[in-house]
């Protein structure tokens, strides 16, 4: 085999590994991963590798065993990509809030406490907003005005 | 819930090791801005650090979706242009309020530690 070809099959297996993340987050780690390689050759395998005749394929099959099995790579992506998605505390914050106030009126208007709901509902929202680790002071006090 | 059995101890650590990796490097970009191979072989060279380089790429991905760095392209004089990573001012919050809470842990476990190493 090829040191190209060995390349390209390391990048195959990650492409096929990565096929299930956002396709901005995939097309960006494919971009650095092959990135990596070309310097990592390039640079010859770091300040201590010699640089004799033949040893080129050595040097890359280091490179490849450095990075890592490109599963591992996809598993550390995807993993990164899920803790990035609102939990269940931010999706319910931001439905209270918004429609809390409409909800409230019409389940209060059956009850004739239309007003006194809608403030219910609003402030479950608004302690779900506060309560959360995503967002930052000033998303928290835009979020209550809103 | 949870039980801790021998042999866990370096299963661990290597949670604790993915925990801290993205304040070390936040701390690398502290001075100077760094692209992604030379900043992964830096880290990689740190003894017990990294054990697969190419996690940190997805690790440095996600620094930037949360703001805690930025990209910008620059050409390079010895082949294709490089992702150059800076570290943000909310990246340098972020490692502030980490770079406290470190050392009070560190301090606090290795009391713990030392008094149980005392005869």
């Amino acid at each position: 085999m090829t040191d190209d070809e060995l390349v390209a099959g390391y990048l195959r297996r990650l492409k096929r590994a990565s096929r299930r993340l956002p396709r901005p987050v995939r097309r960006e780690l494919m971009e650095e991963i092959t990135g990596h390689i070309a310097e990592a050759r390039a640079a010859g395998g770091g300040p201590a590798g010699d640089d004799s005749a033949g040893d080129d394929s050595a040097v890359l099959r280091t490179v490849l065993e450095q990075l890592g099995d490109p599963r591992d790579i996809a598993r550390a992506a995807a993993a990164g990509v899920r803790a990035d998605r609102p939990g269940w505390r931010e999706i319910t914050a931001v439905a209270l809030l918004l429609g809390g106030g409409l909800l409230g009126l019409a389940v209060g208007a059956i009850f004739s406490a239309g007003a006194l709901t809608a403030i219910i509902f609003w402030l479950v929202g608004a302690v779900l907003l506060w309560s959360s680790p995503r967002w930052r002071l000033s998303d928290k006090i835009l979020g209550s005005l809103v | 819930m949870y039980r801790m059995v021998a042999g866990d101890a370096a299963n661990q650590v290597a949670q604790m090791r993915r925990g801290v990796l993205p304040y070390c490097v936040l701390a690398m970009l502290r001075h100077t801005e760094q692209y992604g191979f030379e900043l992964v072989r830096a880290l990689g060279s740190i003894d017990g650090m990294v054990t697969g380089e190419g996690t940190i790429y997805p690790l440095l991905a996600r620094l930037r979706r949360q703001g805690l760095v930025v990209t910008t392209w620059q050409e390079s004089a010895a082949g294709p242009p490089r992702r150059y990573y800076q570290i943000t001012a909310a990246g340098r919050a972020a490692l502030g309020d980490f770079t406290q809470a470190w050392a009070q842990l560190r301090d606090s476990v290795d009391g713990l530690l030392d008094a149980e190493e005392a005869p």
